[in-house]
């Protein structure tokens, strides 16, 4: 079962790997740019900081540190930005393709359970997920490489942990496009559906941060707000931490968070499933 | 757990009295409209059952209950004892099934998709599966998407037969299927599957193949069934009487033969009379021996399985 899930999916690693490398053919910013900016106008690397987004940041003088902090800001937001498209296309036809073409009376008159069926799916493409998360900091790690990056300052177990984090994040996303694959009958309405639904939250999160960027910005800390807890109300935020790639903690909160938004929709696809009438 | 069940109904049960299928008060339901209404029958092990109705009679809903793809809205279905909702997993290790759609991988080469299918039985015979595949001439490397309806038909029929199941459903398998294709399917099912003494449950509109294939009919419209019973058993009870008189009767003769019990449909012609009678056939037979008006012949001819059906049909409306 998980052999033929896995035979249909493996394909999405590489659209993974054509997605990913143009992006990083392109970047991050040349290490020896950094190194002359460093020397020569030690300022301008603050603006390499999206310091709105992180609060936290100091600016290094050390090129070899901000080198490292430019690669694990890249590695979040490039990695979030592309993974959420590949989990939700690997989500939407893994029921409703199947009910669309009605393989699905095939598949259901066999003796197997739902929820094996549904765990073989979900199982093959997760890993397909991961191959993908693994393709792209192994792509992230070559072109900051030949980009001349000092590798020695790399934590290993930290971009590893990293890459790991990023794909459990993402299956919050794979999760809910299965459930509503299973929810939807119909694959292009599937795919509609997930696509509304990260647009939606997608535009929430950025209004409620421009909205209180407009408003708030100069008196956030009469308010007792920062830009950070904003941040966090965008759901993708705990799917990277800069600490935990640079090998500084082991970002828990983060790992917690990922886990249970990747298990509720799985638990919802799971119940849904086990009820759908075919 | 698995519990024999007895015979009810119209269709006797053999191998000590258990049921392959049992249907007990079944509903299914979408959204408002009942689909199943109410419907129990009962197919013995064994049996050849043909499952006959007009399209949206509910034939496919019943199949997709009994394995599992709708739960029902009320009442209960077992197959070979087991319950269709509790012991679904029971239910499709002993029961192949072959539908009308055509719901094959296509992307998936014939020995991949017996592979899968191995894969999820319990238990898989490839010889015997390749044997049907031989005797139906489907190619054994093809993609199945090169394949014609017909050998789409006849794989699926294959792959059903594959994990040696005990009952065989079947939900209008010959729809589509050009008369080679489907002589040649009807042949494989009558001379071979049934004669090993699997059950076949076949939900079908065509009743050429109905009367090729199957020992025992049941009749469905609007979720209920009309009628189940042995096809003798039901040419037996159902006649066609024609009788001339030497003028034309009157009203109240007419009317008379009306009210006769077990009268279901009568036409004048002229000095004629057409009727159409179920049940006990005889006890109205030698009523129109006796009749108060001068017969010059009475005609007896038996009924098709197409006219029973049509007129269960009509009567049901």
């Amino acid at each position: 079962m998980i052999a033929k899930e896995l035979r249909n999916v493996w394909w999405m690693l590489i659209v993974g790997a054509l997605i990913f490398l143009p992006t990083l053919a392109s970047g991050p910013t040349p290490y020896a740019q950094l190194v002359e900016i460093a020397k020569s106008e030690p300022e301008l690397l603050a603006l390499q900081v999206p310091s709105i987004y992180e609060q936290d940041t100091k600016i290094p003088e050390d090129p070899v540190i901000f080198a490292a902090e430019e690669m694990a800001l890249f590695f979040g937001g490039v990695g979030k930005t592309f993974l959420i498209p590949v989990a939700a296309v690997l989500g939407i036809g893994l029921i409703s393709a199947e009910a669309g073409r009605d393989t699905i009376y095939f598949l259901l008159s066999r003796p197997i359970s739902r929820t094996h069926v549904l765990l073989a799916k979900y199982a093959a493409g997760a890993l397909a997920l991961l191959g993908v998360a693994v393709l792209f900091g192994v792509g992230l790690i070559v072109s900051a490489g030949a980009r001349g990056y000092p590798m020695d300052h790399l934590n290993p177990i930290g971009i590893a942990l990293s890459i790991l984090l990023l794909w459990l994040g993402s299956l919050s996303v794979f999760g809910l496009a299965l459930a509503l694959s299973v929810v939807l009958k119909n694959l292009i309405w599937s795919a509609v559906a997930i696509l509304a639904l990260l647009a939606l939250t997608w535009s929430l999160s950025n209004l409620l941060l421009g909205f209180w960027m407009n408003y708030f910005l100069d008196d956030h800390e009469a308010l007792g707000l920062s830009a950070e807890v904003v941040q966090r109300a965008m759901f993708p935020y705990y799917w990277s931490s800069k600490s935990l790639f640079l090998g500084r903690s082991l970002a828990s909160t983060n790992f917690a968070f990922c886990l249970i938004t990747a298990v509720l929709p799985l638990l919802a696809a799971l119940w849904s499933f086990n009820r759908k009438a075919y | 757990m698995r519990t024999d069940t007895l015979a009810r109904g119209g269709a006797a049960v053999s191998d000590g009295g258990r049921a392959a299928i049992e249907i007990q008060d079944l509903i299914v339901s979408y959204g408002r409209r009942r689909a199943v209404d109410g419907l129990s029958l009962t197919v013995p092990v064994g049996s050849v059952y043909g499952f006959l109705g007009p399209n949206g009679a509910g034939k496919t809903t019943t199949i997709k209950t009994l394995l599992g793809f709708r739960k029902p809205d009320g009442g209960s279905a077992r197959v070979l004892g087991y319950d269709v909702v509790s012991e679904s997993l029971e239910v499709r290790a002993r029961v192949g099934f072959a539908s009308e759609v055509n719901s094959l991988y296509e992307g998936m080469t014939v020995p991949r998709i017996c592979r899968f299918c191995r894969d999820v039985s319990r238990s898989w015979d490839q010889d015997l599966v390749d044997r049907y595949l031989g005797v139906f001439g489907v190619p054994a490397q093809t993609k199945v998407r090169k394949l014609s309806k017909g050998q789409k038909a006849q794989l699926q029929l294959c792959l059903a037969l594959g994990s040696d199941p005990e009952v065989l459903i079947l939900d209008e398998p010959t729809s589509g299927l050009d008369p080679v294709a489907r002589r040649a399917f009807l042949k494989v099912l009558v001379g071979d599957v049934a004669a090993e003494g699997r059950t076949v449950f076949f939900s079908t509109h065509l009743l050429s193949d109905i009367e090729a294939v199957a020992d025992t009919v049941g009749i469905i419209k609007g979720g209920k069934l009309l009628v189940s019973d042995e096809i003798d058993a039901l040419r037996e009870t159902h006649k066609v009487f024609r009788l001339v008189y030497a003028e034309t009767p009157p009203d109240e003769e007419v009317r008379a033969l009306r009210d006769l019990p077990g009268v279901r449909g009568m036409e004048r012609e002229g000095r004629g009379v057409r009727l159409r009678v179920r049940g006990d056939v005889g006890a109205v037979e030698r009523s129109l021996r006796d009749r108060p008006y001068q017969v010059l012949d009475v005609d007896t001819a038996g009924m098709s399985l197409e006219d029973i059906f049509v007129a269960y049909v009509e009567e049901g409306r």
